[in-house]
């Protein structure tokens, strides 16, 4: 590759991170409603980076990897309220962790919905989406605990893996 | 470039807007030649190699925002073109602002240019005298050979610049230039 076309090549990559930033409310508006509804863990906060870069992964990585965010990001937040949404109902315990578990199921088959409606063409694309919707649930399941984290991932996984399975490896 | 290849280019762009790094040589092979033959139009020789670097680097870290319903070439040399006129404005006001490297070896002024320089005075006379006497007055004063009009500086200003428009304008019809 000649000097010249590296330091085009540097400056689209550097375009395309600039852009992917500017999705980097999304994370911090998350953070926010978080520790309004919940106080926020040091693990909160550890999961809300993991997530600012999988945003900014996504973003940066552009074509399916950036349609995905919108899925991910409502089927997340679908898992995110949940369990806010049943504490304030009053359930508690076991019930909570399923309910971690529930809405983890309805965000993977909203995921897998999508993928197959869209006919995504890749694997890769709905594990990283999997894992963008079990960071941004994981920030409301975080005041249930360690087995509430793993129903949701468990369920996000379940519901998503068939679509996951019909995608081709690559492109 | 052809049609055929200006849809091409537009097909490979908007693919690179969206991500698709595969199309990134395609777009490159067929957007560095077209940014180097404005960029020789546009600015001077030196600076032709900076100019086109810099247009390069915008059109590529601005990829992303590249309308698909758009012709790519003319998105890029629109870019090019914006590029080029700034260097080009800086380099000229940098060579107006920074003095000589070398001061001339005898104080003696070239006659050629002391007979060149009374041309023009002669034939700028010759237009301030067909112009308003506010607009000459204006002028004259910006160069300091008459006192300053009793106005505010913002009107002042404008007056000036409306005066020099009227004064390019009045000379580019008499000398074509």
């Amino acid at each position: 590759m000649a000097p010249d076309e590296r330091r085009a090549r540097r400056a689209y990559e550097w375009g395309r991170l600039k852009y992917a930033a500017r999705r980097m409310w999304l994370p911090a508006l998350l953070v926010v409603c978080a520790e309004q509804a919940c106080g926020c863990t040091a693990v909160s906060y550890g999961v809300v980076a993991a997530l600012a870069l999988t945003t900014l992964f996504l973003g940066w990585r552009g074509g399916w990897y950036e349609r995905a965010i919108a899925p991910a990001t409502v089927g997340g937040c679908i898992a995110f309220l949940a369990p806010l949404c049943a504490a304030y109902a009053g359930v508690r315990d076991e019930a909570l962790v399923a309910t971690c578990g529930l809405g983890g199921v309805l965000a993977g088959a909203l995921l897998a919905v999508w993928g197959v409606r869209q006919q995504v063409p890749l694997k890769r694309v709905f594990a990283v989406a999997a894992f963008h919707i079990v960071l941004v649930g994981a920030l409301g399941c975080a005041i249930v605990g360690v087995g509430a984290f793993l129903g949701l991932a468990l369920g996000v996984f379940v519901a998503a893996a068939p679509a996951w399975v019909r995608a081709p490896a690559a492109a | 470039m052809e049609a055929d290849d200006r849809r091409r280019l537009s097909a490979a762009m908007a693919r690179l807007r969206d991500g698709d790094r595969s199309a990134f040589p395609a777009v490159y092979a067929s957007v560095r030649p077209a940014i180097l033959a404005l960029a020789r139009r546009l600015v001077a020789a030196e600076a032709v190699d900076d100019a086109a670097q810099l247009a390069l680097i915008d059109v590529f870290e601005n990829a992303h925002q590249y309308d698909p319903s758009r012709d790519a070439l003319s998105w890029v040399l629109g870019i090019t073109a914006y590029k080029c006129r700034t260097i080009e404005k800086k380099r000229q006001r940098r060579r107006w602002s920074d003095p000589p490297e070398h001061e001339p070896a005898c104080d003696e002024p070239d006659p050629a240019a002391v007979a060149e320089r009374a041309d023009l005075l002669r034939a700028a006379k010759v237009i301030l005298g067909e112009m308003s006497s506010h607009d000459a007055e204006a002028i004259l004063a910006s160069a300091g050979l008459v006192e300053r009009p009793d106005v505010g500086g913002a009107t002042y200003r404008k007056r000036l610049e409306r005066a020099l428009v009227r004064f390019k304008r009045m000379w580019g019809a008499r000398h074509g230039a």
